[in-house]
This record gives structure tokens, C-alpha cells and sequence, in this order.
């Protein structure tokens, strides 16, 4: 003998998928982050252009940044969602992580290696355009995970 | 995951708690409660039940010099939540079985 009818469970079931569609509009990231975190992902490799002081001025003012971006992005949407989340999300992170840290060694490696002059810069540009994509691919796998195409 | 059916979870205010906290790490309280357009005191109510089940985890937090109560679903939430929904689903699909016969 179930607790509840079948009706019930087609009524609870609905709100739950409801419920679901509401926070995949909701947690759309504005383009200010997007950008932002782009910008910024794209910044690690193509200050690699530059001697090592500015490389390390320049990893420290992107945590500091970060932590604010995380920050304004919480209090702006009232949610947060790490992207390491389990569900296809997840292989979206990881393998973003992948190809940013083949072009990024890439990069530095025609740059430093065989002396391209440029690489570094041309590898930061394809990583913060790749973010973007990405950025879009996590939210696309995001709604799926919630079962809202 | 086991199929189970949650009284604690399973009443409308609670299961659409539970819906959105599954969906995020965190939210805000006053950001669920515009979501679901309740009461304060209402939200703190079901939110209390859910907490004293374990399922739900509060933290208060300053910011901006105001302060502000996040919530998330405890793993032991998250399994229940998962678990209540399924037992939804095999009821629902029990039905549709036992039509098509």
C-alpha cells in the first residue's frame, strides 16, 4: 500500500519539474561574469608574454578577482553553483580544464621554445574565446542535468 | 539510490524547498522565499523541520554589512530528496504499467 495516490505523485512530480525549469532560467550566468571570467582565464596565459614579476603580480590579482566575482555573482542571484557539480556539468568543467591547459602549455612552449614572439598573447585570446563557449556548453548541460531541454 | 518515499520531504512547501536547494550549492533565504512567494515566518518554519531532519544546512553570513541566511541540502538531503523522487516516479510509472495492461 503506497502513502500517496498516483495523482499525488503526478502532482508532486510536476512541481518538482517546475521547480527545475525556474532555477535553469534563474542561474543563467549574466554576461558581466561570463565575460569577466573569460577575460580573466584568457589574462593567465597571455601574461605569460611577460617577465616573471608581472606574471606573479598578475596570478595574485586574478584569485583576489575571482573571489570578488564569485562574490558579486552570490549576492546578485542569491545561488551559487560550483561548476565541478556532478552530472554532465562535470565533464564540461573537465574538459575545459583540459583544453585550457593544452593551449596554455601550448602556447607557452611555441612561445618560449621556439621563440614565436606572440604565442602566449594568441593562446590567451583562444582560451578567454574558448571560456565563453564553454561558459554557454555548462549551461546548456546544466538544464539537461535538470531534465528542461 | 534507494527508492523511498519522505513524509518529512513530501508536503508542497518542502518538496519545493528541497526542489531548488538540489538544484544549487547554496541560496539565499530571501532569494528562495521570492522564488516560492511565502512568508518569512512560514519559509524559517519549513526550513526549521528540514534542518532538525538533517536535511538541510543554515549558515549565516555578513555581507555588505547586512546579514545574510544561506541554505543548502545536507548529502543526507540530497540522497533523501533523490530517493523521494524516485519512489515518486515508480509510483507514477506503476500507473502507467498497470493502464497499458
Amino acid at each position: 500500500m503506497s502513502p500517496i495516490s498516483q495523482t499525488e505523485s503526478l502532482e508532486a512530480l510536476n512541481q518538482i519539474a517546475a521547480a527545475n525549469r525556474e532555477m535553469a532560467d534563474r542561474v543563467r550566468a549574466p554576461g558581466w561574469y561570463s565575460w569577466s571570467l573569460s577575460l580573466m582565464l584568457g589574462g593567465l596565459a597571455a601574461v605569460q608574454e611577460l617577465p616573471l614579476t608581472y606574471v606573479f603580480a598578475y596570478e595574485a590579482v586574478f584569485f583576489v578577482a575571482l573571489a570578488f566575482l564569485v562574490r558579486a555573482y552570490k549576492r546578485k542571484a542569491g545561488v551559487w553553483i560550483p561548476g565541478y557539480r556532478a552530472g554532465r556539468t562535470r565533464w564540461v568543467a573537465v574538459g575545459s580544464a583540459v583544453v585550457y591547459a593544452v593551449v596554455f602549455i601550448g602556447s607557452y612552449y611555441i612561445d618560449h621554445e621556439l621563440g614565436v614572439r606572440g604565442a602566449c598573447i594568441a593562446g590567451g585570446v583562444l582560451i578567454a574565446a574558448l571560456a565563453r563557449v564553454h561558459c554557454h556548453l555548462w549551461e546548456k548541460a546544466y538544464r539537461r542535468d535538470l531534465g528542461v531541454a | 539510490m534507494k527508492a523511498e518515499f519522505d513524509p518529512v520531504i513530501h508536503p508542497p512547501p518542502r518538496l519545493q524547498i528541497c526542489a531548488r536547494l538540489a538544484a544549487v550549492e547554496t541560496m539565499d533565504f530571501a532569494t528562495l522565499r521570492e522564488m516560492l512567494d511565502v512568508s518569512e515566518s512560514v519559509l524559517s518554519k519549513h526550513v526549521k523541520t528540514l534542518e532538525e531532519a538533517g536535511y538541510v544546512a543554515v549558515r549565516k553570513a555578513t555581507s555588505d554589512g547586512r546579514q545574510r541566511t544561506w541554505l543548502a541540502l545536507t548529502s543526507a538531503g540530497r540522497k533523501a530528496f533523490a530517493g523521494h523522487a524516485a519512489a515518486l516516479r515508480a509510483l507514477v510509472g506503476g500507473a502507467d504499467s498497470r493502464a497499458a495492461e
